[in-house]
């Protein structure tokens, strides 16, 4: 683990920490982001989309995510802000933009940004469940190719600290397929 | 605004899903209405006219807004995502009269 992850800038393979997000577009919305691009603290950038929910999970009644996430070019949230700004105004740190558009060519030039910002995605990186994108990271794993995700699920469980988080993760191999 | 997606057909005609099947409790109601209200500007949940990602509870969209307002809030991802208005606060009456409308007993 490097200085950077330990600060809380970046995402990292472990259990219940501050999430590192620090400015989310959202792109598809459903009680929360399910997809959307992110930008962490560090400057790194992910496009994510969820894979899977688990309803009502927690104690308040939220949500577990569990969500890709694959990298992008350091500017490109700002290049999607730029090409979003004239019709409205972000909002930060997490911005749904409404999709509708002052014209036609306007819609056009939307997605033909984000068609080109999505091509530009690097391949898999992190697996992240979460109820808030913002707030905490439950647990957030490389993708290792030569692993399936339940196995990873399966170790995060042996090195849960507690057996809420041991549920948790329980929780998820029964409830999302993966 | 140009809506960038179907939502000029009759809302009459939709049917709205909301992912789950089970009862949804006052805290839950009042915690993902507030989530909604903080980052949509609408006090409400989600519902989607589309097809869901998931088992889901349905109902039609005229019966909900004889009691709720129901938004037309499209995503890129969703065009057909609806976001239920729920007033505030959400008591125990609002929140079974909401999941009896999505048969949930």
């Amino acid at each position: 683990m490097n200085a950077a992850s330990i600060n809380g800038r970046d995402f990292h393979e472990g259990l219940k920490y501050p999430s590192p997000a620090e400015k989310i577009i959202a792109l598809g919305w459903y009680d929360g982001p399910t997809v959307g691009i992110l930008q962490c603290r560090d400057g790194m950038v992910f496009k994510f989309h969820s894979r899977g929910t688990v309803l009502d999970w927690g104690e308040e009644g939220e949500d577990l995510q569990l969500y890709d996430f694959f990298p992008l070019p350091a500017n490109s949230l700002e290049h999607v802000v730029s090409v979003l700004s004239p019709s409205q105004s972000p909002r930060w740190p997490l911005w749904v933009p409404e999709w509708a558009f002052l014209s036609e060519q306007e819609h056009a030039a939307v997605e033909k940004t984000l068609e080109e910002v999505e091509l530009s995605s690097g391949h898999r990186q992190w697996i992240v469940a979460s109820s808030d994108l913002l707030g905490e990271v439950v647990a957030a794993w490389s993708d290792t190719r030569e692993v399936a995700s339940g196995d990873v699920i399966r170790r995060l469980v042996n090195l849960a600290k507690d057996e809420k988080t041991r549920s948790c993760l329980r929780d998820i191999l029964d409830r999302v397929r993966i | 605004m140009v809506p960038a997606d179907d939502d000029r057909i009759s809302a009459s005609s939709e049917i709205l899903n909301r992912l789950g099947l089970s009862r949804e409790s006052v805290a839950r109601l009042k915690r993902k209405a507030q989530e909604a209200e903080r980052f949509l500007g609408i006090h409400g949940v989600s519902a989607t006219a589309g097809i869901p990602i998931g088992p889901a509870s349905e109902a039609d969209r005229a019966e909900i807004e004889k009691h709720f307002r129901v938004h037309n809030t499209s995503s890129r991802s969703d065009p057909l995502h609806r976001t239920i208005e729920l007033p505030k606060p959400i008591t125990q009456a609002v929140a079974d009269l909401f999941n009896r409308l999505f048969g949930r007993g």
